[in-house]
């Protein structure tokens, strides 16, 4: 029996579905006593706080909140939406400028789900605009967005000034060249502070046995309206987004390493890769999607994260694609250590693992 | 060539005293690799992770007086000893033509 505060982040991060989701939403909002402190805690960790918030407004489930959780709801729905009119014009400009450029690209992750998968509600928080592009246009692309006023760094949030990477920091990116150096730039804007993007080139990671070639993978690039605005984003075709979603949710819950950096597997990510087969299932529940899988040689990965996401959410995506059983005894439950030289594996389900604060505990050695 | 030099380098122009020199580098940041690990094995493949190649490319600025060119700063480059002998090699290299005192 799962305690409500976990359930109701649960719900709220695959969607209401039926009747009968949106019936359990409302009871689980009502249910006295419930921890909000609980609930608060575990939606930022998981980066479902705004997916919360927009569901509560949806609902008009704003009386059983305690009264000062209501407006702070509220807030956060105002600021990501205005947050979201930014980035959407950033990555308007950005991917135009780089096309004008010659460089292949496309919108990902956030800023290309938050209109569609999303519906454009503002329910979806992120934290930069990402991109994808050939490794060969690594350099180009640097100089488009340094024309455009990003630099490569961050922004401090003590002096408001933005500060170039290290040059410890470059060498790691040097030797890492999935993504360039995150590019940032300051916005003259009251709420919003500066704009980060990242470009990547791989839809895994450098090292990683599982590459599919950035030239296919960009060979179909479509074009997405971008809500509020008169032009369009490049996004990948539906099989090659849902493909990267989920190789980056196995990048980054696979890879024990990410766990130091706190951007190991979160709820967020399974409900990308959920709304992304509901939206698309009619592409991908296919031989033709199948096929595609067996040729980049994904299988294992893909299977990895759905069957985990199945067994989570109670879905059936792995058996729809015909991979339920084509991962390995032992492998659902490996991690790569750092390095990549050995195996690990970690203790419970997944679902004890996205609930878990302290996951260090739940990975041993084999 | 590969990087800007900085005065004083003293490289060990032996091949193999280079390579020597190089494994102990490495042996300091990998405690468990072989201390004759082949010249050509796959350093990554052995236990090199993102983070201690940073180290492991610092380490070696630091030894020999160099700072590479980001550009020679690959994967690649990186992945065996004999490769970076070369390019620690080429990187201290009076003649070369990038090589600019700090």
């Amino acid at each position: 029996m799962l305690a409500p505060e976990w359930r109701l982040l649960e719900l709220v991060s695959v969607g209401l579905q039926s009747d009968g989701d949106r019936a359990e939403f409302d009871e689980l909002i009502a249910v006295e006593g419930l921890n909000w402190g609980e609930v608060l805690d575990q939606a930022v960790r998981h980066k479902v706080l705004h997916l919360l918030a927009h569901t509560v407004a949806a609902r008009d489930g704003w009386g059983h909140l305690p009264r000062f959780l209501s407006e702070h709801f509220r807030e956060l729905l105002r600021v990501n939406r205005h947050r979201l009119r930014l980035y959407r014009q950033a990555a308007l400009d950005i991917s135009a400028a780089l096309e004008q450029r010659g460089v292949r690209v496309a919108c990902t992750k956030g800023i290309a789900l938050e209109s569609t998968v999303y519906e454009g509600s503002g329910e979806r928080y992120m934290v930069d605009i990402d991109f994808m592009i050939r490794p060969t246009d690594g350099e180009t692309s640097t100089s488009v967005m340094r024309d455009l006023g990003y630099i490569s760094g961050y922004y401090d949030w003590r002096t408001g000034d933005l500060h170039g990477f290290t040059r410890r920091e470059l060498i790691a990116y040097r030797l890492n060249p999935d993504h360039l150096p995150p590019f940032t730039r300051v916005v003259d804007d009251a709420i919003v502070s500066h704009l980060s993007a990242d470009l990547a080139s791989s839809l895994t990671w450098t090292q990683c046995e599982y590459q599919v070639g950035m030239d296919e993978v960009l060979a179909t690039v479509l074009r997405q309206a971008v809500p509020g605005f008169p032009g369009t984003i490049p996004v990948l075709a539906p099989q090659y987004q849902f493909l990267f979603t989920i190789l980056h949710l196995f990048r980054e819950a696979w890879k024990e390493e990410w766990l130091d950096l706190e951007q190991d597997v979160n709820l967020i990510k399974f409900s990308d890769v959920l709304r992304l087969w509901r939206r698309h299932h009619e592409t991908l529940a296919t031989p033709a999607f199948h096929r595609l899988l067996e040729h980049s040689g994904v299988v294992e990965p893909v299977a990895w994260v759905l069957v985990h996401l199945d067994r989570t959410f109670g879905t059936g995506l792995a058996a729809a694609l015909a991979i339920d059983a084509r991962v390995a005894p032992g492998f659902l439950n490996s991690a790569s250590a750092p390095g990549g030289l050995s195996r690990r594996r970690w203790r419970g389900t997944m679902r004890d693992r996205l609930h878990a604060r302290e996951r260090r505990g739940l990975f041993e050695n084999t | 060539m590969t990087a800007r030099s900085r005065p004083a380098t003293t490289i060990d122009s032996d091949r193999d005293g280079l390579h020597t020199d190089l494994r102990k580098l490495l042996h300091r940041l990998l405690p468990g690799l072989a201390t004759d690990v082949d010249a050509d094995a796959d350093l990554f493949r052995a236990g090199l992770d993102s983070l201690k190649a940073v180290e492991f490319v610092l380490a070696i600025e630091d030894r020999y007086r160099v700072e590479f060119r980001f550009a020679d700063i690959t994967y690649q480059r990186f992945k065996t000893i004999r490769s970076v002998a070369d390019l620690v090699r080429g990187s201290s290299s009076p003649s070369s033509s990038d090589a600019a005192p700090c």
